[in-house]
């Protein structure tokens, strides 16, 4: 009898163990699939992942909340509530990085730049036309009025249709492309006409004066940023306010006399074409860039980007890094280090997160611009280069900065 | 269970008599608030900005479904809130946020295409 019970028992121990093995390790919900499925999708879009990485980093802890409520057998209205909330937001990824990238698009073709055809769609991370035809009404039946739908329909000039199809619309491609071209090589003979007149009244130079060039904007936009960036800077402007940008307190002692000489003496990448050579110092004056033990250097304040956020802002950001890529597409053999530091307030976490986000924000700015990634590396390197003391708000100020390298201009 | 109140020995006869209103207008507190519709918190505010803020973005014309859904949540959410029934309400307004955020970048994204569209429509002329 009493082997019996131990038998018995022995059998239900065991049965036990075999369901248990059995038995799933996690509670399963569709909502959670779909969640999972939506974030892969917005990860795996290169775009999403460079322009959305604030959306994209919630959107991953927000699985992770799902998940681990399916872990810990949550109720289902738990897990199938963070479920919908992660697939919510790898949504909201996607459509932040395909707004953002369409923005962008929006400010080259008003500026007659070229878009860059190479780049992948943000919500499906596909290379092609798309870019061109992602707008139009076929593809989005909501697109209306805010942009004239109707006049649109009523134009002649416009097809309702993809322009990817048909060998006509390929030929208007073609025509508008080599039309964004012409502009884009009047524009970059402006800017250095404007570089020109800048150079050859320096001993004058004021903010007055830059406008008084008559120049177009887009040529003024580096001079602008110059004196935007000497203001974070706190310097009081001088007479030369291009030799007050955004220069470390360290480097400020010797040189701002002599700067554009140094940077004349400083370029030499072997190119054999002495214009582009030409061109290319002048880009790198008007951008303020200045000679450091790695190269040439430029720095961009924080004031480029939201507070505490790696979301450049659009104006003046934009301008500064269109002049920096147009630098980087004219001279391929260039390549560029983008080096973000922040100043020592935050966690360690905090501080290497926003770093490398703001170092990765200005990377996917310039490929967005045309500029082959594989040319630009970006590191965040936290609160470990500080150039100015961290206890006062102008030093931490000073702290949160950007700075992008020309590594092979040697600059000394 | 003795009456605290009728014992002399805790309170005293003069205690007994001081405390009396008191506890009169803390019972009186108590039923007002029952009474009284409850408060609506942070989510709330945070969630009827993200709505308001996807308007801003032109989601009536871009996203309205997106937009009509995080407004339909955010209703069901204060109603949640007038039956007390606190965390539904909570995880609703959670919801209705994140519907809304949706909307607006949706109508962002939509809105700078047919931007782009225009302005390509415009150069093939």
């Amino acid at each position: 009898m009493k082997k019996q019970f131990q038998l018995t028992g022995i059998a239900l121990l065991l049965s036990g163990v075999v369901l248990s093995g059995c038995a799933p390790k996690q509670a399963w919900s569709p909502e959670l699939e779909q969640a999972r499925e939506a974030y892969q999708r917005a990860a795996g879009n290169p775009l999403v992942n460079s322009l959305a990485v604030a959306e994209l980093d919630q959107a991953n802890r927000q699985l992770q909340a799902a998940e681990e409520a399916a872990d810990y057998f949550k109720s289902r209205e738990e897990i199938a509530h963070q479920a919908t909330l992660a697939q919510l937001r790898s949504m909201e990824a996607e459509e932040t990085a395909r707004a953002l990238q369409a923005k962008e698009h929006v400010r080259l073709a008003q500026a007659g730049i070229a878009i860059p055809a190479a780049l992948p769609d943000a919500t499906t991370g596909v290379i092609a036309e798309p870019i061109l035809a992602a707008g139009t009404p076929q593809h989005n039946p909501h697109v209306g009025p805010a942009q004239q739908p109707e006049a649109m329909m009523k134009d002649p000039g416009f097809s309702g249709k993809s322009m990817s199809g048909g060998s006509s619309t390929e030929l208007e491609q073609i025509a508008s492309q080599l039309a964004a071209l012409s502009a884009q090589i009047e524009s970059l003979q402006n800017r250095s006409a404007y570089n020109a007149i800048q150079h050859g009244t320096q001993s004058s130079n004021s903010h007055s004066d830059h406008h008084a060039t008559g120049v177009e904007d887009l040529v003024n936009n580096a001079a602008e940023v110059v004196l935007e960036e000497s203001a974070i800077t706190s310097e009081p402007l001088s007479t030369e306010p291009t030799l007050a940008a955004a220069r470390p307190a360290q480097e400020t002692d010797n040189s701002s006399s002599v700067y554009p000489e140094a940077v004349n003496d400083a370029v030499d990448f072997n190119a054999p074409n002495v214009a582009a050579n030409a061109r290319l110092r002048a880009e790198l004056r008007a951008m303020n860039a200045r000679p450091s033990s790695r190269g040439m250097a430029l720095t961009l304040g924080e004031r480029y980007f939201d507070s505490g956020s790696a979301r450049l802002w659009n104006g003046r950001a934009a301008r500064h890094l269109d002049n920096v890529a147009a630098v980087m597409v004219e001279n391929p053999g260039l390549i560029l280090e983008v080096e973000a530091h922040t100043d020592n307030t935050g966690t360690d976490v905090q501080k290497d997160n926003l770093s490398s986000d703001r170092a990765i924000a200005i990377r996917s700015a310039l490929v967005l611009r045309g500029v082959d990634a594989s040319r630009i590396n970006s590191t965040g390197f936290a609160d470990s280069s500080p150039i100015a003391d961290n206890s006062t708000a102008l030093g931490r100020l000073q702290n949160r900065r950007v700075e992008i390298i020309f590594p092979n201009i040697n600059s000394l | 269970m003795k009456n605290i109140f009728n014992n002399t020995r805790i309170l005293g006869k003069q205690g007994k008599t001081v405390l009396m209103p008191y506890v009169a207008v803390a019972t009186l507190a108590t039923i007002l608030t029952a009474c009284a519709a409850p408060q609506q918190g942070p989510m709330f505010y945070s969630a009827s900005q993200a709505i308001r803020a996807a308007h801003n973005a032109g989601a009536v014309e871009f996203a309205p479904e997106q937009l009509q859904q995080a407004s339909a949540t955010f209703n069901k959410a204060e109603t949640m809130h007038k039956k007390r029934r606190g965390n539904r309400a909570q995880k609703l307004l959670e919801l209705a946020t994140a519907q809304a955020n949706l909307a607006k970048a949706t109508s962002e994204a939509k809105q700078a295409e047919a931007s782009l569209s225009f302005l390509q429509s415009g150069a093939l002329r």
